[in-house]
């Protein structure tokens, strides 16, 4: 493998997480309402709150200073693992970040995890079997989880599966045990898009010219798909998991806001509503590196997986 | 004379989303062993799926009928399991196109030795001192080198003789070659009829070689077929074939060789769905009558070893 | 024959969507009358009067679910719109300009997409505060994208055809290239691209108002809709289901149709018998 497109990579991913920390903080700076103020009426109450007492107030959080210079400091201050202090709960963002990644990471893998085995299965089975009754039923299960807002999916099956029968844990963070029913919500909403992915990408390949060639040299169906077009349906499918990964980290605010789990999402949820600045923009800012590093991944497995991406003959879609 | 291969009214349709598409129609020829019969003809005139057909390579739901008898057994009515065991190792196949011929995700090697495991039993050293055997016999100049790389890192040229050397891998007694030279130039052809000599060569071989480049034809077979519009108008000797052509067909396109002048024939094939009535080359053919467009005209036998469509000969 | 057959079904399809948005239009009309607060009749079930029951302060869900069905399409539609028209003169610039302003683009592309989603969609929101207009901007600077991606491959690929080839050989303008040749290419893909856009566009609205971000109450609006009906959820699933249902309905419709316009816009996506 050669060295240069891996580098060019790794400086692309370096560049674009720089510039995503800008536009975070960029965005929270000109966001109206001045947090010096909405911070003090929150502990003394809705009223009587004056105008010295703020700008001392702001002063002592560094928030008086221009946007470069306010930048400069968050950022040489990130680099030490320093991320700012919650305004709402006291403890150091980051702190507060690692505390409540387990939960997210375990829900984003789980809910990765069942869209693959879904996907790429049902997709597999339906391009093997077209336009039979798999096929048909495939298809129409995919344009459902596609269709059904997941929100109203994981209502639904919080309402059945954990009041009704009560297989589930309601409130209570359990662990595992709570994380299977938002798990399989998102599993399913995410798998649409692996169905499709598969199926095609199977279908396309099934009539391509080197299929002809390894029945020709007399290799049977089964040798075909396992040993040839496996691994070219393959390549989106990494892109798509990649996605999906990426998709449920953001989606997971929702969901887990509707499981009330202790999660990445949920904290991010309740630090936007009390506009906890530092919150936002420390988490923000960790989900947006999370991603860039995981694109980063998944290029350099495509880059592994396939010869012509590694030549530069070839653009991934 | 024992025939290796004698295909006895064959004829291949599928379905199109505009109609029935009759790519080939009604086909009878032989191969003797030891012989190299050139199939020719232009684009679209069948002769691919005519050479698919015989492996039954084509994709389910197309209507194959007739009797292709291999070594005295009927291919055609084979279970799949047995068809299999005569791909790659009684007849190979060597398809159209190297560039989407080859697996673009697996090294030459990893196809290579797959093949031989496939076809001729082998594995691990020995398998590996085989492949590089082969490469080796095929001119290329560092077989190792070639084992590790992916086809797009090979010229068109090498490529095609990769998928050469996977087919000589079982060392088949007839071998099927689909357009070997069609996007190469001149130069590069001519590697491919020296790959093509050592395969038969190397493997004792007889074949079926489909092709539009009668240059091509002529230098490699003893036999040619011309095929037009999904059937043979013309088959005989390839020496006689040239020096006297008989269907109108045929002299057109012996006339259209740079050599001869370039005549370009006018006019396009029929369309393989909706057949004219009588003759499918009345259309384009000088000679054409009335009759010619009212009957459609049988084989008839010219002279002792040559066969032609032409009501003329009657 | 076949082709028939899959016109028909194309046909049929369109009909659907068409009568069901029909129904949405007039829905002021058709159901108004139960969108009015009677605590008398609260927290009703499904029942014949009521269909999909009453919510706890009396309304009609079935009526409620159209209205808040309606005004989703109406700011789905205006979002594909301003989407659409952003991400084809982006994409086509880019596309055309190549060098510089193409790697700004792939560079940028790549920013908004490391962001989650929602995310993204949220902070923005919270700039600009909550409610409608806000929730437009938010949910389009992620919506021209797709749109510009789009445009900016297919004319990079165009212009590598042979027959674009061919028309700059023969001393074509750029102009008349542009409108005679990839524009009607390009609409092929960009009208299914639109009706399944605007699927996701009504999911996406719905999410953002049940999180309390969009569309504020009174309005009626699915996704405020089920967030009420979390509150009652042990005492009245229904106030949750049955919005989540249309929606749903709706939703599926979009994604059906856009799907089948893009088997027949898109012919090299359906692999076909002649292909060999």
């Amino acid at each position: 493998m050669k060295a240069l497109p891996i580098l060019k990579k790794l400086l692309v991913s370096v560049l674009t997480a720089l510039f995503v920390s800008f536009l975070t903080y960029g965005l929270l700076y000109i966001s109206p309402g001045d947090p010096a103020e909405l911070l003090l009426t929150e502990k003394m109450g809705s009223m009587g709150v004056q105008k010295e007492v703020v700008q001392r107030y702001a002063e002592q959080l560094g928030l008086n200073k221009g946007f470069l210079e306010m930048y400069r400091d968050w950022f040489v201050n990130m680099l030490h693992g320093d991320l700012g202090t919650s305004y709402k709960t006291g403890n150091p963002v980051l702190t507060d970040f690692l505390s409540r990644l387990g939960c997210s990471a375990q829900l984003a893998l789980l809910s990765t995890a069942i869209s693959l085995v879904l996907g790429v299965g049902l997709g597999i089975l339906s391009a093997r079997r077209r336009n039979g009754i798999i096929d048909r039923l495939t298809r129409f299960f995919s344009a459902v989880s596609l269709s059904v807002p997941s929100f109203w999916l994981a209502i639904l099956f919080l309402w059945i599966f954990a009041m009704k029968l009560g297989w589930f844990p309601i409130a209570d963070y359990q662990g595992i045990r709570s994380l299977i029913l938002p798990g399989v919500v998102m599993g399913v909403s995410g798998c649409a898009g692996l169905i499709r992915v598969t199926r095609s990408g199977v279908l396309d390949n099934l009539s391509e010219g080197y299929v002809v060639t390894a029945r020709a040299r007399g290799l049977n169906d089964r040798q075909v798909f396992l040993g040839h077009v496996l691994k070219n349906v393959m390549l989106p499918v990494v892109t798509m998991v990649t996605s999906s990964l990426i998709a449920h980290i953001g989606g997971s605010v929702i969901i887990e806001n509707i499981f009330s789990l202790p999660g990445v999402g949920n904290f991010l949820l309740r630090a936007l509503r009390s506009k906890d600045f530092p919150a936002i923009l420390g988490f923000v800012f960790l989900m947006g590196m999370i991603v860039v590093v995981l694109t980063t991944v998944a290029d350099l497995l495509y880059l592994a997986i396939d010869p012509r991406v590694r030549e530069g003959m070839y653009e991934k879609k | 004379m024992e025939e290796l291969l004698k295909l006895d009214h064959v004829s291949t349709a599928f379905r199109s989303r505009s109609g029935l598409v009759k790519a080939v129609c009604d086909v009878n020829f032989t191969v003797a062993p030891g012989q190299i019969v050139g199939l020719v003809g232009e684009t679209g005139c069948g002769k691919s799926v005519l050479g698919q057909t015989i492996l039954r390579l084509l994709p389910p739901g197309v209507e194959q009928s007739g009797r292709i008898l291999f070594q005295g057994k009927d291919l055609m009515t084979m279970s799949e399991e047995e068809i299999r065991a005569v791909r790659g190792k009684k007849i190979a196949y060597i398809n159209q196109n190297p560039t989407e011929a080859l697996n673009p995700v697996l090294k030459i090697g990893t196809q290579l030795l797959e093949s031989l495991r496939v076809c001729g039993g082998l594995r691990g050293g020995e398998a590996r001192r085989q492949a590089l055997e082969i490469l080796a016999s095929l001119s290329f100049d560092d077989p190792e080198e070639i084992m590790n790389k992916y086809p797009m890192e090979l010229s068109g040229g090498m490529k095609q003789r990769a998928l050469t050397a996977m087919a000589m891998c079982g060392k088949p007694p007839f071998l099927i070659a689909d357009e070997p030279t069609k996007g190469l130039d001149a130069l590069i052809r001519g590697q491919v009829i020296e790959s093509l000599e050592k395969f038969v060569d190397f493997t004792g071989c007889s074949g079926l070689i489909i092709t539009h480049d009668l240059k091509f034809a002529r230098a490699m077979c003893d036999t040619l077929a011309l095929m037009y519009a999904g059937e043979i108008v013309e088959c005989g000797p390839a020496k006689k074939l040239f020096s006297m052509p008989k269907h109108p067909y045929l002299s057109a396109l012996l006339a259209s060789m740079p050599q001869n002048g370039m005549h370009v024939l006018k006019g396009s094939s029929c369309s393989l769905i909706d057949m004219p009535e009588g003759c499918r080359f009345a259309d384009r053919c000088p000679y054409a009558d009335g009759e010619c467009r009212a009957r459609h005209p049988e084989m008839r036998s010219v002279g002792e070893d040559r066969m032609v469509r032409c009501r003329r000969y009657d | 024959m076949k082709r028939n057959k899959e016109n028909r079904s194309l046909i049929v399809k369109c009909g659907v969507l068409a009568f069901m948005l029909l129904l949405i239009v007039f829905s002021k009309l058709l159901f108004g009358r139960g969108d009015v607060v009677t605590t008398a009749i609260a927290n009703t079930p499904p029942c014949w009067q009521h269909p999909f029951g009453t919510d706890n302060l009396g309304r009609d869900l079935l009526c409620r679910s159209f209205i808040g069905l309606r005004l989703s399409l109406l700011m789905a539609f205006i979002m594909q719109v301003i989407c659409l028209a952003l991400g084809v003169t982006i994409g086509t610039v880019v596309g055309y300009a190549g060098g510089i302003l193409d790697k700004l683009f792939v560079f940028l592309q790549n920013v908004i997409l490391s962001f989650p989603g929602t995310v993204l969609t949220l902070c923005i929101m919270l700039l600009l505060g909550n409610g409608i207009f806000s929730m437009i901007v938010a949910l389009c600077i992620f919506g021209w994208l797709s749109y510009a991606r789009l445009i900016r491959s297919r004319v990079l690929t165009l212009r590598q055809a042979n027959f674009i080839k061919g028309e700059i050989a023969i001393g074509s303008s750029l102009f008349r290239i542009h409108f005679f040749h990839i524009v009607p290419n390009v609409i092929r893909t960009i009208i299914p691209m639109f009706t399944l856009m605007i699927g996701h566009m009504v999911l996406a609205i719905a999410g953002l108002s049940f999180l309390g971000f969009g569309v504020q109450p009174p309005n009626a609006e699915i996704g405020l809709m089920i967030q009420d009906g979390m509150t009652y959820i042990r005492s009245a699933p229904w106030m949750f289901i049955f919005p989540g249902l249309v929606l749903a309905v709706y939703s599926i419709l979009f994604n059906t149709v856009g799907d089948a316009l893009q088997d027949r816009f898109d012919p090299h996506d359906s692999v076909n018998a002649s292909k060999m």
